[in-house]
């Protein structure tokens, strides 16, 4: 490795370290801002726990002996750090409604969840390339004005409504998926099985989630590709008789890709978000739905659990966002 | 360069827009739906064909009928009036929530441009904290701790597209900030307040305004997913989301009672975006944006 290389590799080390120091701050913030915001609760654990008449039939003895226990007689900050030592070590605390650890709850929804995100993402990311590659290279004819009004359209169109569509047409209709996933037993199946139901069943919650970001990153790919197109570089690569599809692919792509990566990496964060509303439509056991019933029933350790995995995800898909970016662009000077 | 833009102007522009034919059929279709919405929730009551909340028990889920335009859902409730009245819930949720975030986003836009330094530094580190949010988990967590109801939907509404709007505002007022008249306003002697309000905002509108028909925009779908996952206004309201909600186990019998309310979703928003395109035609002139930014 010459003088260059190894420069270039303290600068990125630097870089990277720099970029996850940023992150581990904004992740500790995140998380006192949830947890300060569920301490603005009405009513505290104990409360919810036992409920208005044991609560009378109990004392205040005994209510406060159950506070002191559960730490909730301890300032906000120590309560905090007590929590947030736990979560280092992977303790998520207990739920108050489940009675039952946390943790491994949140884990088994997460992956279940992950099985829509994942090729939701995978789905956004080819879909909507393609569409704006084919949309930039065709620019202004039927192709290019279909193409985007209906993304304009998806964009329009709330998740519940496309997915109460999919329900209607392949669970109604045609009755080829049930109409309510949480019958669904994924434990113990093979991978294989799994891939068999995946591609039968889920593949629609899947592509709902994905809907609306295929659209945002066509627009984007689009737009940025259009611009490629009429580069001077691409018009040279043109007259001296470069294939077409090599224009496209190995020379403006690699460079209309960038602006298109940020909108990728923003969509994952959406598409973790968006688990929530999809969940609901297809009453799909994972960590959206989780999160929904943590709120309604104003279970504080759950909602804190749900809400920093959530955010945490969002916050990762942006750093790993910003981290390709700079990698893709050697024009970028890490800063 | 940098015209009066004060609040008159404007409204003269986009009036001057219009009748010098300067409008596009996106801002006619837009505003047509949009000021349509507007006028049905004003007047909801009394353009509904039924009563909104009368049951009637012998046309249960019925599909549609003349008397039943949009048919019936499973307590006999008439679709249509509901869709009609949740007009009025939806829209007031959206638009009130867009103007808290305007002007949340316009004060800390313009304070953070206006001061610059230290305090622009911390109140878009704040700012970035609030934005790594996911919109809807943040609004979740706000109806969660308040209690899912119109008031605290809007708030959480509000907070949590402030700092998309403050983003905008900052980054049109940073092109302003550094301008002659505002540092002769400077010298004059004027109140901080005086130049941010009277000098800096009349310039600013035109982005105001347009991000603000983007927002809304936004905020319609926002409401409607809230009122979707039973964090909207409480059950007997008709509220678009509330009511896809909780007729979708009903769609064996009767899909109407779930598209109903989706479709004036549709309409509302796409409404919405048009007569924003619209708007931007008109006020933000083609390549006005990018001149103004190499001032």
């Amino acid at each position: 490795m010459g003088k260059f290389g190894r420069c270039f590799m303290d600068d990125f080390m630097r870089f990277i370290i720099k970029r996850l120091g940023i992150t581990a701050v904004l992740l500790v913030i995140i998380s006192m801002i949830i947890f300060w915001i569920c301490q603005l609760m009405p009513g505290d654990a104990v409360d919810m726990m036992l409920g208005g008449i044991a609560l009378q039939s109990l004392g205040e003895t005994t209510v406060e002996d159950l506070r002191k226990e559960l730490g909730l007689n301890l300032p906000v900050y120590q309560q905090y750090f007590k929590w947030a030592s736990g979560v280092i070590h992977g303790d998520l605390g207990t739920s108050y409604i489940m009675k039952a650890p946390i943790a491994p709850l949140v884990i088994s929804r997460l992956k279940t969840s992950l099985l829509l995100a994942v090729p939701a993402s995978l789905m956004m990311i080819v879909c909507g390339l393609a569409l704006g590659i084919i949309s930039a290279v065709k620019e202004k004819t039927w192709i290019d004005n279909s193409i985007s009004f209906v993304s304009l359209s998806m964009l329009s169109v709330p998740a519940f409504l496309t997915g109460s569509l999919f329900i209607y047409i392949f669970s109604v209709k045609l009755n080829w998926i049930p109409p309510a996933f949480n019958a669904i037993n994924m434990e113990g199946i093979g991978f294989f099985q799994m891939m068999g139901s995946y591609f039968g069943i889920l593949i629609f919650p899947s592509l709902t989630l994905g809907f609306e970001s295929i659209a945002y990153v066509n627009r984007q790919t689009r737009a940025s590709m259009i611009e490629e197109l009429k580069t001077n570089y691409v018009r040279t690569a043109v007259l001296k008789g470069v294939p077409p599809r090599s224009v496209v692919m190995r020379h403006a792509l690699r460079n209309g890709l960038l602006p298109a990566i940020t909108v990728i990496a923003f969509n994952v964060g959406q598409i973790i978000a968006g688990t929530v509303i999809i969940e609901a439509v297809f009453s799909y056991p994972g960590i959206g739905a989780l999160m929904v019933d943590a709120i309604k029933f104003r279970d504080v350790p759950l909602i804190l659990a749900t809400m920093l995995i959530i955010s945490a995800s969002y916050v990762f898909a942006n750093l790993f966002a910003d981290i390709l970016y700079t990698q893709l662009n050697p024009r970028i000077k890490y800063a | 360069m940098v015209k009066n833009n004060s609040a008159q102007t404007v409204i003269k522009k986009i009036i001057s827009g219009l009748l010098k034919k300067n409008i596009t059929p996106n801002l006619i279709i837009g505003g047509i739906l949009l000021f349509g919405f507007v006028f049905i929730g004003i007047f909801a009551p009394h353009v509904t064909p039924h009563d909104a909340d009368e049951m009637h028990y012998e046309h249960l889920k019925e599909t549609p009928s003349t008397t039943f335009l949009l048919g019936t859902d499973r307590y006999g409730r008439d679709i249509l009036s509901r869709v009609i009245v949740g007009t009025r819930t939806t829209l007031l949720m959206a638009l009130t929530s867009t103007l808290l975030a305007l002007f949340l986003g316009v004060i800390v836009g313009t304070t953070s441009s206006f001061y610059g330094g230290v305090v622009d530094i911390v109140l878009m580190r704040i700012n970035d904290i609030f934005m790594s949010f996911p919109t809807l988990i943040f609004a979740m967590l706000v109806i969660g701790v308040l209690g899912p109801s119109m008031t605290n939907g809007i708030i959480a509404i509000g907070i949590i597209y402030a700092p998309r709007v403050t983003r905008v505002v900052r980054a049109q007022a940073l092109n302003i900030v550094h301008l002659e008249y505002i540092d002769a306003a400077k010298v004059r002697g004027e109140f901080s307040l005086y130049i941010i309000f009277r000098e800096m905002l009349p310039n600013l509108w035109p982005t105001i305004i347009v991000e603000g028909s983007i927002r809304l925009g936004y905020a319609i779908l926002l409401t409607a997913s809230l009122g979707y996952i039973g964090l909207g206004p409480p059950p007997p309201t008709p509220d678009w989301g509330l009511m896809a909600y909780s007729e979708r186990g009903y769609m064996f019998e009767t899909p109407w009672p779930v598209f109903a309310p989706c479709i004036a979703i549709v309409i509302a928003v796409i409404g919405v975006n048009l007569f924003g395109e619209g708007l931007k035609d008109i006020l933000l002139a083609k390549g006005s944006r990018t001149k103004e930014a190499k001032v």
